[in-house]
């Protein structure tokens, strides 16, 4: 852990030393306006380019933190976009989730995150959300639920490919997909097809290079 | 003891006759290319990889040779190009490789196919693809909106030979269709179909322009026509004249031709006909395990397909037509297959002699003879005007009422140099037929006028009205003008 | 040194093409396809509010653009994210900074939907909605025929031509310049398009499907609008794809 964060703070000092002698840029380091007080997000070209935590909306956890998507780094993810007040498929999304969740294996299990992104950035406040995440048992050490604004919402399923809709009573129509990220927030693959998501999950998880 | 063997003999029999038929039935299910050829295709085990051959239309990919399925990789791209739809006339085709129709495909049965559709970054539309070919969603489509500048990938296992039409499907269909992106996809049978001379690739397909047929410079799509059904350009491969003069197919006498005819429509179906020849095989809508035969005129529907063959027994210039014959003639569904070598007289003659007619019991009534032509002119304007009648009976389908002919099929008699330059040429033109290259007004053509048989006096009157209309010389012709032609033939007709 | 006289000049022309904004009155129009559910619905359900809100008059030119990038250096060409735009982002413009002789007054063109947005935020505004952009387009229904023939002519444009200047563009009854036939136009939620059961919109909208749920099956000009949004996503670019922003603040 600490030396990871080593790394983090010694590439974003080095960039930031290559960045002042070549270029008047941004490419150093970087500190997020919407989020005072948060330690500095490395150097922007040590995320890959195609990582979702280029992403720099305002978002806020279950628990009330508001943090960057940044955080999900270094291991990797399985997240839907879905609402609470939704009342077939999201449900069933988080089953789907859950059972991926039980069927790996114990010694792994700590090193998966699930997460959900809401989709109503007015219902769908962080004590929502955490009502949400007790009503259906997800375990807080692997699972984060995000509140975010309207910008954020739009922009991550801009990023996904997540087609949704807002009617005018505040009910969603969306796209039904879970998504598998990197340790590095890359995108790796998506599944539509609820019934086939566990085989699947635990396929590509296996897949995905160990760091 | 008799009766029990006579009844085995009875039962072993009906045993018999029941495999005999269960086989006739399966082998045909079999031949027919009945479901369990999909089951087979399914399970056929794809061998190696190679990339597919594509080619423009009018030519075909060459037979495939290889005894076993592959997979094959096919990339075609869509470009939105403007170009030429009659003379002078221009058009914002959008294609599946940059030309109308688009590329050929051939595969085999069984081949597992990568598709790329790749949608040129200077286009303005989204496109997709639905062949007919594919078994699933929207036989493609549904797994293939591409914006510009991007490429979707998918792949099919082609389970049913045949011959196949693909085309865009993206809303509204009737207009990527009507503007041009259709083509075709052969998926050859296990056992291919018998090597012949030549095979050609010709597709059909209306066009809705805003300007009426002829109307010049670069014209708009009509949705008001396209709804009404009402095109103004039914046409082969593209364009009116794609296959006629210096691009009109060739063959010998003695080959055998087979045309992978298409139809892309949008609407309108085909009477498809090549004047002058009988089809000795067709593969009717496509399908290639149940040929018919000796068929003059087969019908090819819009998104639909045929296979025809025949062979060349005599030279000529034989015409492919849409039988329904305002298309053919006034909208420019009209090709040509050029076939030289030997004559053969027997199959067909030309014309032996021309002859007086004279009806039963003539010699008797000689004096009375009823006439049903009209009297003699007294006048040059009076020949004009009965001239006139000649015209629109005989001359006016091919050299039109304008006199302004078709561009590249039918030259113009309107100011036309070769008519003015030369009375007597003239006159034995229409006697004796032409046939070849002929430059008229500047421009080339290479087709066949037959010879008229008409009486002095009314080849006389109707070159007198070609020549006092349409801004031509004013020269009068008269029947003692024609006898003297005549008498000068059999020279050819210069 | 190029770079600054392009600049300057963007900063003086950029500044007197963006002569703002058109206030838009509150109103209601009949969208191309319903989208609150897949039964029957009355015409009178299928008509939209949508409330009063300005609206670009031009769509944004590539001197606007320019002026953006180079106050906002992670959205230039050389330095923009994958994720962001792909790989035929700006592709016009030479280089970072640098604009082709005559596109100062042109549509920008080759950008994302992020950049799109990012270049309406840092104005405080943002893209406008797909209702939003459509209401303004049907101004009305005050020439809804004509409006018609226009977009399929442009669609039937060859592409080899250069886009003509926004200035060119005719305005309609609302003031709005340049809707048709200039450039295709991000919208907000241009990915808001669900089809019906089937919540997968992306590729579900082919052939006779299309025309099931569509207001007027003859409408081909907005049958085609609706194919064009569906077949992107937010990072594509394409030349023939630009952008104007709307302000919902009074």
């Amino acid at each position: 852990m600490r030396a990871r964060l080593f790394r983090v703070i010694l590439a974003g000092a080095l960039s930031l030393a290559f960045a002042s002698v070549a270029h008047s840029s941004d490419a150093g380091a970087k500190m997020d306006e919407s989020m005072p007080g948060m330690r500095a997000m490395p150097a922007a070209h040590a995320i890959p380019g195609m990582s979702l935590y280029n992403l720099h909306g305002r978002r806020t956890t279950q628990d009330g933190s508001d943090v960057p998507l940044y955080v999900l780094h270094g291991k990797p993810v399985v997240a839907a976009m879905v609402y609470t007040h939704c009342r077939d498929v999201c449900p069933l999304i988080a089953e789907c989730m859950q059972a991926v969740e039980r069927r790996l294996p114990t010694s792994e299990r700590d090193s998966v995150q699930f997460v959900l992104f809401s989709l109503d950035w007015t219902r769908d406040t962080p004590q929502q959300l955490r009502q949400f995440a007790q009503q259906h048992r997800l375990d807080p050490r692997h699972w984060t639920l995000f509140h975010g604004n309207e910008a954020a919402v739009r922009e991550l399923a801009a990023a996904l490919g997540v087609n949704f809709y807002r009617s005018a009573n505040g009910d969603y129509q969306h796209a039904i997909a879970i998504y598998i990220f990197d340790s590095a927030g890359v995108v790796r693959s998506e599944q539509d097809d609820l019934q086939r998501v566990p085989p699947w999950a635990l396929t590509q998880l296996k897949a995905l290079p160990r760091h | 003891m008799l009766l029990r063997e006579r009844k085995l003999t009875r039962s072993r029999s009906l045993i018999c006759h029941a495999v005999g038929i269960g086989l006739l039935i399966l082998s045909t299910a079999y031949a027919a290319g009945a479901p369990d050829s999909r089951d087979r295709n399914i399970k056929d085990p794809v061998i190696g990889s190679e990339p597919g051959v594509l080619t423009y239309a009018p030519d075909i990919p060459a037979p495939i040779t290889r005894n076993h399925a592959t997979k094959v990789v096919i990339h075609l791209e869509v470009k939105e190009v403007e170009s030429r739809l009659a003379d002078g006339v221009s058009y914002t085709f959008w294609t599946f490789g940059g030309k109308v129709p688009g590329k050929f495909i051939r595969v085999r049965e069984g081949d597992l196919v990568e598709f790329h559709l790749d949608n040129h970054p200077d286009n303005k539309m989204p496109h997709n693809i639905d062949l007919h070919a594919v078994i699933g969603q929207g036989g493609g489509a549904a797994s293939s909106l591409t914006a510009p500048g991007h490429s979707s990938v998918f792949s099919f296992k082609a389970l049913v030979p045949g011959l196949y039409v693909y085309h865009c499907a993206t809303a509204p269909v009737a207009m990527h269709v009507g503007n041009g992106m259709y083509g075709l996809i052969y998926v050859q049978p296990r056992k291919p179909l018998p090597v012949v001379t030549h095979e050609y690739y010709v597709m059909q397909g209306d066009f809705y322009t805003k300007g009426g047929n002829g109307e010049q410079g670069l014209q708009p799509f009509s949705m008001e026509k396209a709804l009404a059904e009402k095109p103004e350009y039914v046409v082969f491969n593209g364009a009116v004249g794609s296959l006629t003069g210096a691009n009109a197919l060739q063959a010998k006498v003695g080959d055998t031709i087979r045309l992978f005819v298409g139809n892309g429509g949008p609407n309108l179906t085909s009477s498809f006909h090549v004047i002058g020849e009988i089809f000795d095989t067709v593969w009717p809508e496509g399908n290639t395990s149940a040929p018919t035969h000796n068929v003059q005129t087969t019908m090819i529907p819009a998104g639909g397909a045929a296979i025809v063959e025949f062979k060349i027994n005599v030279p000529g210039t034989f015409l492919i037509v849409d039988h329904s014959l305002e298309r053919a003639f006034n909208r420019g569904a009209l090709a040509q297959i050029k076939a030289t070598g030997p004559e053969n007289k027997l199959v067909y003659s030309g014309k032996i002699s021309d002859e007086i007619y004279l009806p039963e019991g003539t010699g008797i009534r000689v004096v009375e003879q009823p006439s049903n032509a009209p009297p003699p002119a007294a006048t040059a304007a009076e020949r004009v005007k009965l001239g006139e009648i000649v015209f629109k009976t005989n001359c006016m389908a091919c050299h039109q009422e304008n006199g302004k002919g078709i561009p590249g099929s039918f030259p113009p008699l309107a100011q036309s140099d070769f008519l003015n330059a030369n009375k007597t040429r003239a006159i034995k033109t229409v006697i004796g037929g032409k046939e070849g290259p002929l430059t008229v007004n500047g421009e080339k053509y290479d087709g066949a006028m037959p010879a008229w048989t008409l009486s002095d006096e009314e080849i006389a009157n109707v070159l007198s009205y070609a020549y006092g209309s349409w801004g031509n010389s004013g020269k009068e012709v008269t029947p003692s003008d024609v006898k003297a032609a005549r008498a000068e033939l059999p020279t050819p007709a210069h | 040194m190029r770079f600054f006289f392009v600049l300057a000049f963007a900063l003086v022309c950029g500044g007197a093409a963006d002569s703002g904004m058109v206030r838009l009155p509150a109103g209601s129009y009949t969208p191309f396809y319903a989208r609150e559910s897949t039964r029957i619905s009355t015409p009178s359900s299928r008509t939209v509010t949508v409330g009063a809100f300005a609206l670009d008059r031009f769509p944004v030119t590539n001197a606007q653009f320019l002026v953006f990038v180079a106050s906002h250096p992670e959205w230039r060409k050389s330095r923009v994210k994958p994720i962001f735009a792909d790989a035929h982002y700006l592709a016009r413009w030479p280089g970072d900074l640098e604009l082709r002789d005559g596109d100062a007054g042109r549509p920008v063109t080759n950008v994302s939907w992020f950049a799109a947005e990012a270049y309406c935020n840092a104005q405080h505004e943002s893209l406008p909605t797909t209702d939003q952009w459509e209401y303004a387009l049907a101004d009305g229904d005050r020439a809804r025929v004509s409006l018609r023939q226009q977009i399929l002519s442009w669609y039937g444009r060859p592409n080899s031509q250069d886009l003509p200047a926004v200035q060119s563009a005719t305005a309609n009854g609302y003031g709005v310049r340049g809707l048709v036939g200039l450039v295709w136009e991000w919208t907000l939620d241009f990915n808001s398009m669900m089809s019906g059961q089937d919540l997968r919109a992306s590729g579900a909208r082919f052939c006779g499907g299309a025309s099931i749920g569509a207001a007027d099956a003859s409408d081909y000009a907005s049958f085609m609008r609706h194919a064009m949004r569906e077949s992107l996503k937010a990072a594509y670019t394409t030349s023939n794809l630009g952008f104007r922003c709307a302000s919902n603040s009074p």
